[in-house]
This record gives C-alpha cells, sequence and structure tokens, in this order.
C-alpha cells in the first residue's frame, strides 16, 4: 500500500486519512446541533426529573433549579455555549450524578467497548468460519445449520434471548452469572471472572451480526469459489486450504468488512438492551437512563463519543479495504 | 540416591505448604457478605434526594433517630430526648462517644449545620415538610441541640418527615461548610458516622460499604454490603433466585412474589410501603366536561375496581376505599367509614344521560384522554381496564403512554389532560395530604395536578399540620379523606403495595418488618439481620 505520495496523482494513506478526518468534522457538529435541537424540544427537561414535589416546592424553587441548570436561557444560546465549550474539551456537568460529563462517560467507556469488542471478535470469528464451512460444502450439514443459525439469529430479539440464556445458563446449569461485572473488592477479579461475565452479554449481542457475517461470507464464497481462475488453481493442483483461505476468502471478505464496519457502529449504539438484561454498566445503558432522565450535558456526551467512534470505524474499514485488496486506491 | 533425598525434602515441603495454605484460608473467613439489590443508581450519598440514595446513605449516615418496628422513632445519634409541654421545644442528647469515620467527634454543631444549610438545600419533599416548622437550633455544649420550632409539628420526630434518616443525615460540617453542596466530592466518597464506611461506588455497577470496626454505637453482624444496581426487574428476579442477590428492597415483580417465594430458602411478600402508594384516576378540573360532579360521579360508578388488583397486581393491592393506601404506616389516621361509590354501569349511564351527554351518531357521548407515564410498569394494564369500562357506558377513552418527564411536563407542569393515571403517595404521614390543597395547584411535578380547591379541605390541613393531639387530628384526617371521596375530584381505584424478597437461608431479620415492612431500606439499622 503507497505510504509516500506516489506521484501519479492518487492520494498516500496519511492524505486519505487528514481528509477523511477533516470531512468528519462537521458531520459531528451537525449531528451534535441536531440532537440538542431534538432533545431539548422534546417534552419535559431535568428538572422534571430532579425535582421530585409533592408539597412545598414553589414555582420559585423549579425557576431557580431552571436557572442552576442553564436551561433558562434561549436554546441558541445554550446550543452556542455548548458547542464553545465542547471544542474547549469542556462536556459540562452530569445534572444527575454531578460529576464532569467526561468522568461520568469515561468510567464506564471500557466496559461498553469490551463487550462490543468481544461481541464483534465472536460474530466475525464464528461467522466467517461458518460461512466458510457453508461455501465449501453448500447445501450439506453444515450449510443447513448455517442457514437455521443465521435465520435464528437474526430474527430474534436481543432482550428474550438474553433473558432465556439466563435462565438456561446461569439459573438453571448455574454455570455463569446472571450479569454484572466482576467486583474485584470482593474477591471477584480476574481474567477468569470477566470471561464467565462476558460469555452470555457477548453471545446475545453478538449473535445478530454473527447470522449477518456468516450469510454474506456463504454467498461471498459459493460465487468466488465458481470463478475461473479458482477452476485454473485447482488445475494445477493447489490444495483446496490454500484455495479456500488464500485466494477465495481474501476476496469474499471484502464485503463482509463493510458489514463488520457498519454493524460495529449499531452495536456500539445498539448495546443499550444487552446491557439493561445484564446489568452491563456500559454507555448504552447510559443513555437509555440519561434519555429518561433528561441529562441533556451525558446524552450529548454520548453523542460525541458514538458518532466520533462511527466515523472512526468507518475509516478504518476503509483503510482495510485497501490492505486486502491492492487493486484499491486512495483518491 | 541424592536425587531421592532432594525429593524426599521436596515433597515434604510442598506438603507442609498446603497445610500452611489449608490453615491460612480457614483462618482468614470471607467476611459475612450481604447483597442488596437497588433498581437505579443513587444520584449522590448525602444529602440524599431519592430513595435509592437513602439506602446505601442510612447505612454510612448517622441521623438524630431511626424508625423502630412501629414506625416511632428511636435513638440513632441521639441517645435520648426531650419535648415542652408547648410541644415547641425539642432538646437531643447525643451519644458522647459519637463520631465520623476519620475520627473526628459528631458535634452538636454538625447536626445545626446539617439541618439549617445542607438539607434546607436540597430538593427532598421531606426535607421541604420538617424545615420550615423549625424556628432555630440552639448548641448549648458539643453534645446537646436545642429545636425551638415556629409551631407545634405532629411530625417532627418521625422517622420519614421528622429528624429521622429520610430528610436529615448528619454531615461533618468542615467538609461542606463553604462548599457547593452539588458539586462536593462527598457526595460521590461520603464520610459518615453511621456503622459502615464508604469503600466503593462503581456507577451503574455497585456500592460497598464495610462494617465500621470503631462504630460507637451497637455493630451490625452483617461485615459487608454490596448495592447491586440492577435496573431491569426481570433481571433482578433472576438474580434473586441465582443467589447473586440476598435482599430485593421493593422492587420484585409482583408477577413473580409467589414463585419466588416457594423456592426453598427464600422468602418474597407483598407489604406496604411508607409511601403507601394510592392509584388514582384525576382529573383536570380546568376543563369544563370535568367541573360538573355528576360526569365525575358516573366514570366512578362505570370502573370495576374489584377486579384490578388481581388482574394487574397479582393480589398485591386491594381496591381503594379513599384517597389513603392503609397501611402500617398510615393505620392510624385511616378513615375505614367513608361511603364508597359502588360499581353500577347503569347508575353511570344514568346520571350521563341526566347530565347532558347522551351516546351520539359516532357510538360515544364523548371522547377523553389518559395519560400515564411508562415509567410505572402496571400503569398502562390499569388503564386498560378503566378504559375498557368506560367504553362499556359509551365513553371513548383514548390512552397516551409517556416517559416520565415528557409525562411531568404535560400533566403536572402544563396541565394538559384529561385525566391522569398514577399512584401517589398517601403517607406515611399526614403531611401528604397537604398534595391537594388548593395553593398547591402550581405547575411543578407531583402536586396538585386536578387543581382541586376546597376551603374546607385547605382550612382542615392547616388545622391538622400543628395539632399535636392525637384524637383532634383525627377528626380533622377523617373529614379530609371523606371530602376527597364526596367531591370526586378523582376516582380511587386501587391501594397498592410493593414487594420484598429475602433470602431466609442465609439471612435471618429481627424484627421482620426491616424487610417485611419496608423499614429497613432507608429508616432501620441493621442490628437485627444475622447470618443463618
Amino acid at each position: 500500500m503507497p505510504i509516500l505520495d506516489p506521484g501519479d496523482g492518487r492520494a498516500s494513506m496519511w492524505t486519505y486519512i487528514v481528509r477523511r478526518v477533516l470531512q468528519a468534522i462537521p458531520l459531528v457538529l451537525l449531528i451534535l446541533i441536531i440532537n440538542f435541537i431534538i432533545l431539548h424540544l422534546a417534552p419535559g427537561d431535568p428538572v422534571s426529573f430532579y425535582v421530585q414535589g409533592g408539597t412545598g416546592v414553589t414555582e420559585e424553587f423549579v425557576a431557580q433549579m431552571r436557572t442552576q441548570f442553564g436551561l433558562d436561557k434561549p436554546l441558541g444560546v445554550q446550543l452556542a455555549l455548548f458547542l464553545r465549550n465542547a471544542i474547549r474539551g469542556d462536556l459540562g456537568y452530569s445534572l444527575y450524578y454531578q460529576q464532569s460529563v467526561i468522568a461520568v462517560i469515561g468510567a464506564r467507556m471500557s466496559v461498553t467497548f469490551l463487550l462490543v469488542g468481544c461481541s464483534m471478535a465472536f460474530a466475525v470469528v464464528v461467522g466467517i468460519t461458518l460461512g466458510v464451512l457453508s461455501g465449501r460444502n453448500p447445501y450439506s450439514v453444515i450449510d443447513r445449520i448455517n442457514t437455521i443459525v443465521a435465520v435464528l439469529g437474526y430474527s430474534i430479539p436481543v432482550f428474550w434471548f438474553g433473558q432465556v440464556l439466563i435462565i438456561v445458563f446461569a439459573v438453571y446449569l448455574k454455570l455463569l452469572p446472571t450479569g454484572g461485572i466482576p467486583i474485584a473488592a470482593i474477591g471477584q477479579g480476574g481474567i477468569v471472572a470477566w470471561c464467565r461475565s462476558l460469555a452470555l452479554p457477548t453471545l446475545a449481542l453478538g449473535v445478530v451480526q454473527l447470522a449477518l457475517i456468516a450469510r454474506i461470507t456463504r454467498a461471498n464464497m459459493l460465487e468466488i469459489l465458481g470463478a475461473d481462475y479458482i477452476t485454473t488453481a485447482r488445475a494445477k493442483g493447489v490444495s483446496e486450504t490454500t484455495i479456500t483461505f488464500k485466494h477465495a476468502l481474501r476476496n469474499a471478505i471484502l464485503p463482509v468488512l463493510t458489514v463488520i464496519g457498519v454493524d460495529f457502529g449499531a452495536l456500539l449504539t445498539g448495546a443499550m438492551l444487552t446491557e439493561t438484561v445484564f446489568n452491563w454498566p456500559g454507555l448504552g445503558r447510559m443513555m437509555l437512563d440519561s434519555l429518561l432522565r433528561r441529562d441533556y450535558p451525558v446524552l450529548m456526551g454520548l453523542l460525541i463519543v458514538m458518532s466520533v467512534g462511527v466515523v472512526l470505524l468507518n475509516l478504518i474499514t476503509d483503510l482495510l479495504y485497501a490492505y486486502f485488496d491492492p487493486r484499491i486506491v486512495y483518491t | 540416591m541424592r536425587s531421592v533425598h532432594r525429593n524426599r525434602w521436596l515433597v515434604v515441603g510442598l506438603v507442609v505448604g498446603l497445610l500452611l495454605g489449608l490453615v491460612g484460608a480457614s483462618a482468614t473467613a470471607a467476611p459475612v457478605t450481604m447483597v442488596v439489590g437497588l433498581s437505579a443508581d443513587p444520584k449522590a450519598l448525602a444529602p440524599t434526594d431519592t430513595d435509592n440514595d437513602a439506602c446505601p446513605a442510612f447505612r454510612i449516615y448517622s441521623a438524630l433517630t431511626q424508625s423502630d418496628e412501629n414506625f416511632g422513632p428511636a435513638p440513632d445519634l441521639a441517645r435520648s430526648w426531650e419535648v415542652s409541654e408547648d410541644s415547641l421545644t425539642y432538646t437531643f442528647h447525643l451519644h458522647p462517644n459519637a463520631k465520623f469515620h476519620d475520627g473526628t467527634p459528631v458535634t452538636s454543631e454538625d447536626v445545626k449545620f446539617s439541618i439549617l444549610e445542607v438539607a434546607a438545600k436540597r430538593v427532598n419533599v421531606a426535607n421541604r415538610a420538617l424545615l420550615p416548622s423549625i424556628g432555630s437550633i440552639d448548641t448549648p455544649d458539643a453534645h446537646t441541640v436545642v429545636f425551638h420550632l415556629n409551631y407545634p409539628n405532629p411530625e417532627f420526630l418521625n422517622p420519614y418527615y421528622g429528624v429521622g434518616p429520610r430528610p436529615t443525615f448528619i454531615v461533618k460540617k468542615a467538609d461542606w461548610e463553604g462548599t457547593d453542596f452539588f458539586t462536593n466530592p462527598f457526595t460521590r466518597s461520603p464520610i459518615g458516622s453511621g456503622p459502615y464506611k464508604f469503600v466503593e461506588w462503581v456507577k451503574g455497577s455497585h456500592i460497598i460499604v464495610e462494617r465500621w470496626e470503631d462504630y460507637w454505637g451497637e455493630k451490625p453482624a452483617v461485615e459487608r454490603i454490596v448495592f447491586r444496581i440492577i435496573i431491569d426487574p426481570t433481571s433482578m428476579a433472576l438474580a434473586f433466585e441465582n443467589d447473586e442477590v440476598d435482599w430485593v428492597p421493593y422492587t420484585i415483580l409482583m408477577s413473580e412474589v409467589s414463585y419466588l417465594d416457594g423456592l426453598p430458602g427464600k422468602d418474597a411478600e407483598f407489604h406496604g410501603t411508607p409511601c403507601s402508594d394510592s392509584i388514582s384516576l384525576r382529573f383536570n378540573l380546568r376543563r369544563e366536561i370535568f367541573q360538573d360532579i355528576a360526569v365525575r360521579r358516573a366514570i366512578t360508578y362505570a370502573i370495576n375496581r374489584d377486579r384490578i388488583p388481581d388482574l394487574v397486581y397479582f393480589g398485591g393491592g386491594i381496591a381503594a376505599t379513599g384517597q389513603i393506601n392503609r397501611t402500617a404506616f398510615t393505620a392510624p389516621w385511616h378513615n375505614p367509614n367513608i361511603d364508597q361509590v359502588p360499581y353500577d354501569p347503569e347508575m353511570a349511564k344514568t346520571l350521563l344521560d341526566a347530565a347532558g351527554y347522551p351516546v351520539l351518531g359516532d357510538g360515544w357521548r364523548f371522547h377523553i384522554t389518559i395519560k400515564h407515564s411508562t415509567f410505572f410498569p402496571e400503569d398502562i394494564q390499569v388503564a386498560e381496564l378503566v378504559k375498557a369500562d368506560l367504553a362499556k357506558v359509551g365513553i371513548d377513552a383514548r390512552i397516551v403512554s409517556l416517559d416520565y418527564a415528557a409525562w411531568i411536563d404535560q400533566t403536572f407542569v402544563n396541565g394538559d389532560f384529561d385525566c391522569n393515571l398514577s399512584s401517589l403517595c398517601s403517607g406515611p404521614v399526614p403531611t401528604a395530604m397537604g398534595r391537594f390543597i388548593s395553593t398547591n395547584a402550581v405547575p411543578v411535578a407531583w402536586a396538585n395536578d386536578m387543581a382541586f380547591s376546597s376551603f374546607e379541605y385547605d382550612e382542615l390541613h392547616r388545622r391538622q399540620s400543628s395539632e399535636v393531639d392525637p384524637l383532634k387530628r383525627n377528626e380533622y384526617l377523617y373529614r379530609m379523606q371523606a371530602i376527597l371521596v364526596e367531591e370526586q375530584p378523582m376516582v380511587h381505584l386501587i391501594h397498592r403495595g410493593s414487594a420484598s424478597a429475602w433470602n431466609s437461608g442465609k439471612f435471618t431479620a429481627e424484627p421482620e418488618s426491616f424487610w417485611k415492612g419496608g423499614l429497613g431500606y432507608f429508616l432501620m439499622r441493621m442490628t437485627g439481620v444475622k447470618p443463618v
């Protein structure tokens, strides 16, 4: 892959990356502005959640709360202040947790990335494996298993599947915990404890992506294994293993990369159901809680994290494309 | 020969090491740990705003009083107290050995500061009942606190609305004076004077407290408490069933109570709570149609309340007899003699016809909306049953489900609703009835959303707020409850309880009301909880 400027009108990788990052900035800004407006226009505000009245709570007190939270300013002013502070790295203060947004999000970011990373790794490894096996052996038993897994995996609601997993593996078989992260302070730390805690949420979250990856890999493998150059390779006596992994899979993987890139972003934003069922204290659940509480600063902070994450993942996907396919050039 | 000799010593060394390891392991027994399930992340660990804050906070902090098993005041930080004849002066004597977890003594200045400064700046509704009655606080010495009240406050010693754990945790003045109470780091890493010290809080996951070995009072048997935050009620029930949670206060799914109670070593029960929830369908009296009491009475006749407890609450509730849910907390002043409006759909039709609302060409007399919040999962089911009953008498009710903040905004704040369905706290003390006074018809969450106004009701509430004679006070309270049924600003639907679960195979509680009565959650010390 070209690293330095190749001098023939094509862009180097670094130029390409810089251009994509610069293009992403206005996109992220637009996402933030639109969501800021939508959130603030939705009925209810943090004070609605924060002030538990009943008797003796006056309108003056509520107004004082609104002023304290900056909600008495015009929407445009609030937006401008938010953007100004965000550019300076100050994402504000969580109205519910009374801590800086960066501290609140930072404390939970790692567990979400861990869950999403494990789920995607599981989906990629198992999905590609199933897809390759199915592609090499169409209409065999393994292919039919792949089809069943794909259909079920894509259709099953995550929250229902998650609770079934808990009932089977935790409650009945008592092999795994029902949820939550290991608590090191009471002797639950260590890699084994983390693996046990991750097993079920990884399976629940990753099964949809697994189904998609397996089917796309199968379809691509079937198409490529029927190509002329594969026939030629076989005629030359090349082993099936080499044909599968060196010649066929490398071409079949390209559309799968696109799916992985898109799904990674969906996983990042869509983990809230899994995190709720499995009591996983990650960003997805935080987004749901913050939405119900109208904790605007945390919501905007999460949007920044997730939109930047999706943009980066798409960029990485495009770079991987060029790695796997030397015919692809940057422009 | 030499290798055999070496190997022999190797084996001896391994055996000795193994034995030492076993001895060491048995000598260091795991601490007695109780896992408590919380349904939401606390906002802070003091001063507290919500019930989820109060449960872990009351392990860490002290208050002047706690609750006894009859919801009366019992000593906590205050060893004893006296009340003047006119009930305007309360003198508390603090434990002389009371100290904070950092070793500094708890003094009367800390108590005064905690109540007048810290509690006053929080939005906790219980504070707002207590604080207006306090005129001044004197601290004649380091262990004496004297309250001078503006008027007699019959709930001054109440654990929930008085100087008990709910409104007033005692914090260290030096840690809080001059700071922003919202950003003070001690809200998240508290130093208190209670039987447990704060260890760790991982947001969204857990809070850990450990028994403080230098505690000045009676030390609890449970050495460590882990509060696990589990927001999904199904996951909570599964964690309890799987022995991952020992005590689930208040938030066990009602549909799971009988199943969990039948498991060996597990108990689950319905019980009343301090809030004493009462579900009602409240009319927006600003709307012309509901200004006619005949319409309101007709709707009451139309609704079959008796079928709701079993269909929705699995037996964890009863048809309401008025606004006040009769629980252990409200029993002393609950009025059992209010004339009820029975289920009679034919009477409903007659009243509506007479009121000028006949059935029209579209088959309906009129159309209304019933708004509720999805925050309370059973409310939608109650709304569906009400809708079905109203349809039988020709009223078309459209159900509007809203998330919590939107629901508060549309109903309480903006008054944009026809009927508002939700539970309201009817206890634990009569102060809760002040919700319906006319001056509380303000655009604030949980205020008088109906805009109900009754001069008699307002006057009775004013009198009962400062009446210390319980018999006289009950006269006022009984009449207030009767007015709410006679005037019919709402349809009283259900008195519901909550459900808690307890791992009786691992722990016992003395008294049992610690968990069965909902007192232990945030009002009573854990000294009666012991491992089996």
